[in-house]
């Protein structure tokens, strides 16, 4: 492994998909024509709903799945026929796969029981380990004794022990409960920060891989559909799918009728609004575009006389509460739904009742335009 | 049975009787002891031979092949439960004898006949024949039963695929894989048909010597003394497989605990 690791420099990316295509049983495409390259340091979440491939591509990366066609680059080398066995790309499972036949410690050792590590030398750094995320006291326990959470340290225990440059991880929050998956997500983030490894991990759960990842891929059916920073990737997502998957926004269907200096004027069912935000998109006259507007990007009870805002007239149709945030879902005149997130604080200001009628306002910079697919 | 064991055979006839001399008398006989040890290895071998054997092939079924090949080999295993025990001994006979089919291709290369019936060869593949399908079954579910994440996380962590059969597939099945090893014991060590087919009776088992203090003098008494001894035995064995499947786990979840 040390010769590979000699050859990458800093401008080779440590982990890179190259036209990887990975078929089951050559008709089901699980992950298509996938162009990735992943840094030193990265805390990536490669996200999507299930079936979108994400799975499979860390089971790659792994060494658990072999691609169809296409390179896997580790270090600038192609990685496709190197088994798992010989990868050091540790993962920690969505189910934790703890050894049942074995001890906590034995758990935690059995890499370095591989690699031929003396028995004292591996159980004191398994020790180590345990100490360090806190479950010390657990080593000669048997995982079934063990709570989600403790099983979920020793998962993480045994994959770091064996120092790797790159940590996978398949959902490991989603088997735990609400508050530990919140303690857990900044301890994560914490451990990543402190040993400057790169974390691949794979969810379903947006939250979860936005409170953490400093970059995020989104997968749809297979198909890579936006990789960023996970605020960009929120506030401008570039297809269709990305506006809906990262919720919370409006999207409006449109054909721009005028393309102005700064700004694209679409026809809409609700109205036509104004765009200075193309996000790349090179907008002609008469093209079909969706119109994204972030739900907390939206005021309630605006003043008529703002030009530099669009503005609809809706009558507020129901409320859910999460949290102190509170989404309003109002109705337009053409039935169309939009929704508007506030602080709650916000909204018992409005003193507004669901069937009253209010003023939506949204800026022409925060109305997004993205090709129709 | 137990009670039988006190009675007494006069002038052929049996009757009811509260006396030792039948225990005494079997547990004092050389012959009974050698016939003894003879049933207790040559099942206890069997039981090691055909847990390597079965092994390999329930490890492609369980857990490499696909569920079509995986389907036709549970069929296949379930067949000679299909035909008579004693038909499949005798069928041994014929190729493994003198004149039989492999002596007589050892023969075209110029070796000597082998014997292969008549002693403690013949009565291992008898035995083996006997309990072969069962072993197969029992660690074929056992290993078709296991998570295949502990196999990838084993290789995940760095186990190539032969030591992640040591360290993972064999302790995770291990249940099965025991009770099949114990299932096997207790088949071949009163199995009658091997040692007195293929093996050639003499020197007898504990299995032939019942059958012998019967007809030989109606000693139903001495034969129950022989069976009790065989069910002690295996109960006895029973109970350390027993304890070597659950007993390992019993400890470490009681050490958990403190």
């Amino acid at each position: 492994m040390t010769d590979i690791a000699i050859l990458g420099d800093e401008t080779t990316p440590l982990l890179e998909f190259r036209n990887v295509e990975k078929r089951f049983g050559g008709s089901i495409v699980a992950v298509k024509d996938l162009n990735l390259k992943i840094g030193r340091g990265d805390f990536v979440a490669i996200m999507g709903p299930s079936g979108c491939g994400k799975t499979t591509t860390l089971r790659m990366l792994a060494g658990l799945e072999e691609p169809t066609s296409g390179t896997l680059l580790y270090n600038g080398l192609p990685v496709n026929d190197l088994p798992a066995w010989k990868r050091q790309m540790p993962l920690v499972w969505q189910s934790y796969a703890l050894f049942p036949f074995m001890s906590v410690l034995d758990n935690v050792a059995f890499g370095m029981r591989s690699r031929k590590m003396p028995k004292a030398e591996r159980n004191k750094r398994a020790q180590a380990w345990l100490d360090r995320l806190g479950i010390g006291e657990m080593a000669a326990r048997s995982p079934s004794t063990l709570s989600g959470g403790q099983a979920q340290r020793v998962a993480l225990a045994r994959a770091l022990v064996l120092e790797p440059e790159v940590l996978l991880l398949d959902e490991p929050l989603s088997a735990l409960d609400a508050h530990m998956v919140v303690r857990m997500q900044s301890e994560l983030a914490e451990l990543q920060r402190s040993l400057g490894i790169t974390f691949i991990y794979v969810t379903h759960n947006q939250s979860e891989a936005f409170a953490m990842a400093n970059r995020v891929v989104i997968m749809n059916e297979g198909e890579l559909q936006q990789v960023g920073h996970p605020m960009d990737v929120y506030r401008a997502p570039r297809t269709r799918f990305v506006a809906e998957f990262v919720g919370a926004n409006n999207i409006v269907d449109g054909e721009i009728v005028k393309v102005g200096e700064a700004a694209y004027v679409v026809d809409t069912p609700i109205g036509k609004l104004t765009s200075s935000n193309p996000s790349g998109l090179e907008a002609q006259t008469g093209q079909r575009v969706h119109l994204v507007v972030s739900a907390d990007m939206v005021h309630v009870g605006a003043d008529h006389s703002d030009e530099s805002a669009n503005l609809i007239d809706a009558r507020l149709v129901g409320e859910s509460f999460v949290g102190n945030v509170v989404t309003l879902v109002f109705e337009t005149n053409g039935n169309y739904e939009l929704k508007v997130q506030l602080q709650q604080r916000a909204l018992s200001d409005l003193d507004l009742n669901i069937n009253d009628t209010a003023t939506l306002a949204f800026g022409h910079d925060d109305a997004l335009l993205i090709p129709s697919s | 049975m137990v009670v039988m064991t006190f009675w007494t055979v006069r002038n052929f006839q049996l009757a009811p009787d509260f006396s030792f001399s039948n225990w005494v008398t079997i547990l004092s006989a050389d012959y009974v002891w050698d016939a003894y040890a003879r049933s207790f290895l040559g099942a206890g071998l069997a039981s090691v031979l055909v847990t390597l054997l079965a092994f390999p092939c329930a490890y492609y079924l369980g857990l490499k092949a696909s569920p079509r090949v995986r389907l036709i080999g549970a069929c296949l295993i379930m067949a000679p439960f299909f035909t008579s025990f004693l038909v499949r001994a005798y069928t041994w006979r014929t190729m493994l004898g003198d004149q039989g089919v492999i002596n007589a291709i050892l023969g075209w290369f110029g070796f000597e006949p082998v014997q292969m019936i008549n002693n403690l060869f013949g009565s291992i593949i008898g035995y083996l024949t006997l309990v072969m399908p069962l072993v197969l079954l029992l660690q074929l579910f056992s290993l078709s039963a296991i998570d295949r994440r502990l196999i990838e996380a084993a290789h995940n962590l760095g186990c190539g695929p032969y030591w992640a059969i040591l360290r993972v597939v064999v302790p995770a099945a291990k249940t099965g894989i025991i009770l099949a090893a114990a299932f096997s014991f207790v088949l071949a060590f009163g199995d009658l048909i091997s040692p007195q087919v293929l093996g050639g009776s003499n020197p007898p088992t504990l299995s032939i010597l019942i059958v012998d203090q019967v007809r030989g003098g109606l000693q139903w008494p001495r034969a129950a003394v022989i069976a009790v001894v065989m069910v002690l035995t295996l109960i006895t064995v029973v109970t350390a497989a027993m304890v070597m499947t659950y007993g390992g786990n019993r400890r470490q979840s009681i050490r958990g605990k403190s």
